[in-house]
Parts: C-alpha cells; sequence; structure tokens
C-alpha cells in the first residue's frame, strides 16, 4: 500500500512539473487546475485496482502533456498573454 | 426663342449621355476607392499585429476554440509516419489509417449516442448543413415541397434554405419570440404533410438561447417530418442524445469542440432512414454521402476531441456556468442599463450576449483590443449591420448596435474573466460620458419620443 501512494505522490508532482511548462497561459491553468481537481477528487479511492486503472491513466496523460510541452514550446510565440503582464500592461495603455 | 427650343433637346440628349459615361467612371472609381480602402484597412491590421506588445486574452469561443494539445498528440502520428489513404485496400498504410477514422467514427457516435454507421465525416458544420437541407429537400421534392427553419438560423442554413427557394421549394422562416426561443404551437401550425424537413440550431451562435430540441423533435417525428439540429455550438458542451430527442440529421464541428479545423460530421438516421441526395460526388466515399478522401489526421483530430468533450463534460459546464455567472455578476455591478439577450433559463451559459445601453458597440470592441470579443458571428463581423439575430429578437436597432458577445471556453481562467469586467465596466464607463444619449437618458429624457429631424 505504501509503495501505490509513493508512486501516486510521485506522479503528481510529476505532472505538476510538466504542466507548469507549458508556455501558453491557457494551457498552463487548466491542466494546473486539472490535474489538482483529479487527484483531489479521487484521493479517498481505496480499491487496488480502481487505484491501478488511475495510475495508468496518469501515466498516459504524463506521456501526452511531456509531448506537447516540447512542441508546443517550439513554436511559442514572442508575446507572452496580456494577464501575464497585467501590471505592466495597465501602465503602458495609459 | 426659337432657337433655345430647337437646341434643348439635343443639349439635354448630350449632357444625359456624358452623365451616363460620368456614372458609370464614377461608378469604378468608387469601386477602386473601396478596393483602395479595404487594402489600407488590412495593412493596418497587419502593422498593428506586428506592434502587438502583449497576446490579447481569448474569449470568443463561438467562433472558435484553441485545440486542446490532447488533440493534437493523437493528431500528429497521423501528420507524420501514418500517412496512408484511408480508402487503400490493398496495403497496410490503408488498413491502419481505416482502422484510425472508423474508431474515431465510434467516438464520435458515442457522444450523442448514435450508431458509428450513421456517421458521415464532412469538412465542417457549414458543409453538413448544406448537405442535410439541400440533399433531404432534394431528395424527396417529387412528394414534399416545403421546408421549415427558423429567423435566427446560422447563414449556412438560411442561404441553403434561399437555394431551395430559387429552386421552386416553398421555405418557411420561423420568427422566434422575444427570449429568442421558437413557439411550438406556430411550428405545430406550419408543419404540413407537404414538410419534408424542418431545421432548428440546437444552441444559437449569437446569443446563446437552447431552443426545446426535444420537444420540437418529438412533434416532427409525429407529423413525420425529418428534423435536423445544427449543434455545431452545443456538442460536447451539452448532453445530446439523438434517440431520445428525436434528432434525424445533426451537424459538428470540429474546431468549436477543441478539435482541428476543416472537419465536422453529420449525423444520418437510419432507423427510420433519412435518405439524401449528395452534393459532392465522385469516389463514393462516406457511404455515397460525401464524396473525397477523408482527411485522416482530421478525423482522428475530431474522434479525439469528442473523446475528450465526453470525458470533461460536467467538469467543463461547471466551469463554464461558474464563469459565466462571475462575468455578469460582475458586468451589472459596475455597470448599470446593461441587457442579457436571449432567455435567461434556457440557454448555453457558454455564450453571453450583452447590450449596453448608449454606447456603440464597436467603439467598446475598439476599447477592448486587448480582449479578443465579437459583435455577433465571426462570419458578419466585417459589417457594421446590426445582426439579424438579435433584430430577429425584435431588439431595438440602438441596442443591437451595442451588443457584445462574450465566448467563455476549457481554457479560459478566473483572472482573464476578472480583467474583462474590470476593463469593460472601465470603457463603458467612459464612452458613455462622452455620450449625449446617456446625458439626456439621465436627466430623464425618454429618447423614444423625440422626433429626430432628418438632414
Amino acid at each position: 500500500m505504501a509503495s501505490t501512494q509513493r508512486s501516486v505522490l510521485i506522479l503528481y508532482k510529476q505532472l505538476l512539473h510538466e504542466c507548469h511548462k507549458f508556455s501558453l497561459y491557457n494551457y498552463r491553468e487548466y491542466f494546473l487546475r486539472r490535474v489538482r481537481e483529479e487527484f483531489h477528487q479521487n484521493r479517498n479511492i481505496q480499491d487496488a485496482s480502481k487505484i491501478a486503472e488511475l495510475l495508468k491513466f496518469g501515466q498516459e496523460n504524463l506521456g501526452v502533456i511531456r509531448r506537447q510541452v516540447t512542441i508546443e514550446n517550439l513554436y511559442a510565440p514572442q508575446q507572452k498573454s496580456i494577464i501575464e503582464n497585467q501590471q505592466h500592461s495597465s501602465i503602458s495603455s495609459r | 426663342m426659337l432657337f433655345i427650343r430647337r437646341n434643348s433637346p439635343i443639349k439635354a440628349i448630350v449632357f444625359s449621355s456624358i452623365s451616363r459615361r460620368l456614372s458609370s467612371e464614377a461608378r469604378s472609381a468608387a469601386k477602386e476607392q473601396q478596393e483602395i480602402e479595404e487594402k489600407k484597412v488590412k495593412q493596418q491590421k497587419y502593422q498593428e499585429l506586428e506592434k502587438l506588445q502583449f497576446r490579447p486574452l481569448y474569449l470568443d469561443a463561438q467562433a472558435t476554440t484553441p485545440m486542446d494539445p490532447r488533440v493534437l498528440d493523437q493528431m500528429l502520428p497521423y501528420m507524420t509516419h501514418l500517412y496512408g489513404n484511408p480508402h487503400s485496400r490493398t496495403h497496410a498504410f490503408g488498413w491502419e489509417s481505416e482502422k484510425a477514422i472508423e474508431t474515431a467514427r465510434e467516438k464520435v457516435a458515442k457522444l450523442i449516442n448514435a450508431d458509428p454507421k450513421e456517421i458521415v465525416f464532412t469538412s465542417g458544420a457549414t458543409e453538413s448543413n448544406n448537405i442535410a437541407v439541400k440533399g433531404v429537400a432534394r431528395f424527396y421534392k417529387d412528394k414534399k415541397k416545403h421546408v421549415i427553419t427558423t429567423q435566427t438560423e446560422h447563414k449556412c442554413v438560411l442561404d441553403s434554405m434561399r437555394v431551395l427557394e430559387s429552386e421552386g421549394f416553398k421555405v418557411t422562416y420561423l420568427p422566434v419570440k422575444k427570449n429568442g426561443l421558437i413557439d411550438l404551437k406556430e411550428l405545430e401550425s406550419i408543419l404540413t404533410p407537404d414538410t419534408s424537413l424542418c431545421s432548428v440550431m440546437m444552441v444559437n451562435n449569437e446569443i446563446g438561447v437552447r431552443q426545446p430540441i426535444k420537444e420540437i423533435g418529438k412533434l416532427c417525428r409525429s407529423k413525420k417530418v425529418f428534423f435536423h439540429t445544427d449543434a455545431a455550438q452545443s456538442v460536447g458542451k451539452i448532453p445530446i442524445n439523438v434517440n431520445e430527442m428525436n434528432v434525424d440529421l445533426l451537424s459538428i464541428s470540429g474546431h468549436k469542440i477543441y478539435g482541428p479545423k476543416g472537419i465536422g460530421a453529420l449525423y444520418i438516421r437510419r432507423r427510420p432512414r433519412v435518405r439524401l441526395d449528395p452534393i459532392q460526388t465522385g469516389g463514393g466515399q462516406e457511404r455515397n454521402i460525401r464524396s473525397g478522401t477523408v482527411p485522416t489526421p482530421l478525423v482522428v483530430g475530431l474522434g479525439a476531441a469528442c473523446e475528450i468533450a465526453q470525458q470533461e463534460l460536467t467538469n467543463d459546464a461547471t466551469r463554464v456556468t461558474q464563469l459565466s455567472k462571475r462575468l455578469i455578476d460582475g458586468i451589472t455591478k459596475r455597470c448599470t442599463n446593461v441587457i442579457l439577450n436571449g432567455d435567461p433559463e434556457s440557454r448555453y451559459s457558454g455564450c453571453v450576449n450583452l447590450s449596453f445601453a448608449y454606447v456603440e458597440g464597436e467603439s467598446l470592441l475598439m476599447a477592448l483590443k486587448d480582449i479578443a470579443l465579437s459583435s455577433g458571428s465571426a462570419c458578419t463581423s466585417a459589417s457594421l449591420e446590426p445582426s439579424y439575430v438579435l433584430r430577429a429578437i425584435g431588439a431595438d436597432e440602438d441596442l443591437a448596435h451595442s451588443s457584445i458577445r462574450f465566448g467563455i471556453g476549457r481554457f479560459t481562467t478566473e483572472a482573464e474573466i476578472d480583467y474583462t469586467i474590470e476593463k469593460t465596466a472601465e470603457h463603458v464607463k467612459r464612452l458613455r460620458e462622452m455620450s449625449p444619449l446617456w446625458e439626456m437618458f439621465q436627466e430623464g429624457v425618454d429618447l423614444k419620443s423625440i422626433k429626430w429631424s432628418q438632414h
């Protein structure tokens, strides 16, 4: 049991770490939120087979996010989202 | 006296021919001028793009949506190594592509509770609508020559109807009530034994109202009229069951559900069977309904988008509703005289169409440059005419001119909503302070009672 708990925790951290790398603000925010929600929602599951299934789903998604972060960053535009520069923009628009 | 009189008709003729020549010259000159203007506007737009310091935030989810990275991840193999033609029968390249499109078909079918055999891939909802409307009407034209649609339908349905009208069909454009919904009793009264098709969109693209599809479906089934619904704005956002709703044809668009652009699907019921005349003929792909090689990567993308939409439906829905409430509450709290267009209850919450009284919508859009918004559908956003949808729901000319559509989607964040509220309130206040109409309204003058003099 302790080992699965550990692997769940590792997966969670890996997912969050990868999601932070999205250069597009909206993707980053969305996937961070979804990862947190999903783990929070399933935190009380005891059934070992269900946990294994969810772990597999998470691992697959980790792979997807890793690949997509790489691709997405290859084509990232120079400008960032206005939200990320909110304070800066409110000065320049005056 | 005589001299002048004799001369005058000649003069008149000479003058008229000159004026005619002048007018044709003037016309071509005006056309040229207009082309130059258009070019200038385009160049200005591109220059502005280069000056862009920050990317605007995106709040136009009804026009299109960003592709979900999970969708792209499934598409990429079919854009690189797996390039086979899905219709090739003789080698592995064809087989693997065929397998991929059949899996995608299953995913699309599952989302709307249909059979995979009932799904036909097209280039988008516009093509799906064209095939459905023209195809069904033309197939049954010998027996039935009447079709029904609503006034608030998307341009591609309305235009297909115009084509049918020119072919001798009788088309009824059903008006909508003030809240944007159709009157079922009125629909029932115009359904005749001569009616072959009724086309009503599920969620309106401009005001977001949800038509009572289930009731319409039931009514059409009882009168043996085929029922088509344009679900481009609603698939993957609200639960759809074609059997429960008695829908016979349903149009799906890929890029409105976080999938790729250039792909869509049409659901065509098999039992009771709906038959139609294909528009595009050729190799006979897609059960002869839509010839042309099926674009494997795009179809895989649509399938992935549908699968994810099904997984994320409840999460997306609660999130979008929450953000939409935050936006409406925030704006109405900060600004007075804001009107929500369309029915407040029967609606898809991700499409918020607000009218700001005494503010010119176009100026507000210009002021809100760092927010990607639109005053209506993207297809008609080039013209300054007020939207026909808003006019159909009986909005006053001035309110139709002052409307803005906020489109909330899967990737919209709270910070973006707050920023939008802040900026909108600020600019509405500023523009109203400049407006003489607003001043008069503040003084209690009833603007409708004023007779504006004509100049």
